[in-house]
């Protein structure tokens, strides 16, 4: 097995499968383009802390084996499933959350943004626009016109 | 050559064209893929448009970029500088004075010395994070995961970021594309949008009353004040003028626009 080395912002080091590196765009761009020697190198994650990271190669290391997903079709997908792994996952405060979802966009890895997006948005779903303002810790907006108003006084 | 003059032309139309071809991409660094940009440096007729969008992209986006977003922006300005490295030859002898070339040279240098002072400093931390400092290409994400309007609109009411999201029309064009098939967009573009292309060919305004569906149309919310701007017009313009046909149309209209004031049922139209 070939493995890479990730440093994070802190300094630690995660050793992981190269092949497990390579589900995240950027990682692989990193790899293949740079001339990294695996062997004694390693990649230095400057804007990525360790409590970040460490969930994100958990999430990339048990789906491994999952087929890279096509080219999002977005909205075709029936709302949300989340399986039971991703649920335990996702049992995390939102603030971390949003920092992984951040981390995850720069590594590029899709899937895992899907997640967190899915994840939020069925949040959205079952709360009112007050509950929201709530969980999200929003602060409080006056009510403007979205679109859809503006169609209905039309 | 006949795929690279399509791709300018595509590139020069207007945004409805860009839009298809980029489609269902969402973040930047796929799109500067699919429109080729890296390669667009090299052409003359695309090289000042593709210096403003580096522009606008280092001013406001540099910092919410992914990973490979940010790669392909410096390819892009690595290229970009490197352009005037080739040699460029003209008629007989460069073009410009002497003078001229040494103020060039003057302002090179100007550039390079603002260039090596720039510092990068990291931000001071901004605490705990929030939903509303991901990047809007994420947050875009999120809305496009939502298939209510209620939803949408709930979000919107709740959070000022997210209500300017909502009034790009990228999230709604893909909420009418999961809602609708495409068949029934195709049909309702000719009816709403274009009614040019469902009325082609009808000489007669009987005839046009009836392929647009007037006489339904008083009832939908959304048609109702054109329609009786329509009306108002037929009745004081052509009245005396209109075929038998045409006035018992107009007359069926006036009875239903008459008697919408006790049915008229607000809700949304999907």
């Amino acid at each position: 097995m070939v493995i890479a080395r990730l440093q994070s912002k802190d300094g630690d080091i995660f050793i992981i499968d190269v092949d497990v590196a390579k589900r995240s765009n950027t990682l692989k761009l990193a790899i293949e383009m740079s001339k990294i020697d695996l062997d004694d190198d390693v990649i230095p994650i400057e804007n990525i802390t360790s409590n970040v990271l460490k969930p994100i190669i958990d999430w990339l290391t048990y789906h491994k084996d999952d087929e890279p997903s096509e080219p999002i079709k977005i909205l075709k997908a029936k709302p949300y499933y989340i399986s039971n792994w991703d649920k335990e996952f996702l049992k995390m405060d939102l603030k971390l959350l949003y920092e992984i979802m951040n981390a995850a966009h720069f590594l590029d890895i899709k899937d895992l943004v899907d997640l967190g997006c899915k994840h939020i948005a069925n949040i959205i779903k079952i709360s009112s626009h007050e509950e929201l303002t709530e969980i999200f810790e929003f602060e409080a907006t006056p009510i403007l016109l979205t679109e859809l108003e503006q169609i209905e006084n039309m | 050559m006949t795929d690279q003059v399509g791709q300018i032309v595509q590139v020069v139309s207007k945004e409805e064209d860009k839009v298809s071809q980029v489609a269902g991409a969402n973040s930047i660094s796929e799109v500067l893929r699919r429109l080729d940009f890296l390669n667009a440096v090299k052409d003359i007729r695309r090289f000042n448009y593709i210096c403003k969008l580096l522009h606008l992209l280092i001013t406001q986006n540099l910092t919410s970029l992914s990973g490979c977003g940010s790669k392909v922006l410096f390819s892009m300005l690595e290229r970009v500088a490197s352009q005037d490295h080739q040699e460029v030859y003209c008629w007989g002898r460069p073009l410009g004075s002497t003078l001229l070339w040494e103020r060039h040279f003057r302002t090179l240098e100007r550039i390079c010395r603002v260039a090596s002072g720039i510092s990068f400093t990291p931000r001071p931390d901004p605490g705990p994070p929030r939903l509303t400092d991901l990047p809007a290409e994420l947050m875009r994400e999120i809305l496009l995961r939502l298939t209510d309007p209620r939803d949408l609109r709930a979000a919107g009411q709740a959070c000022r970021t997210m209500d300017n999201l909502l009034h790009e029309r990228h999230v709604w064009r893909q909420l009418v594309r999961f809602h609708f098939t495409q068949t029934q967009i195709a049909t309702a573009r000719a009816q709403y949008l274009r009614p040019g292309g469902a009325v082609a060919g009808a000489n007669s305004i009987s005839e046009v009353l009836r392929r647009l569906d007037f006489l339904n149309a008083v009832k939908d919310i959304r048609r109702f004040n054109y329609i009786c701007k329509l009306l108002h017009l037929l009745i004081t313009q052509n009245l005396t003028s209109l075929s038998g046909c045409g006035s018992k149309v107009l007359f069926s209209m006036l009875e239903r626009v008459a008697s919408q004031g006790t049915d008229v049922v607000l809700e949304y139209p999907w």
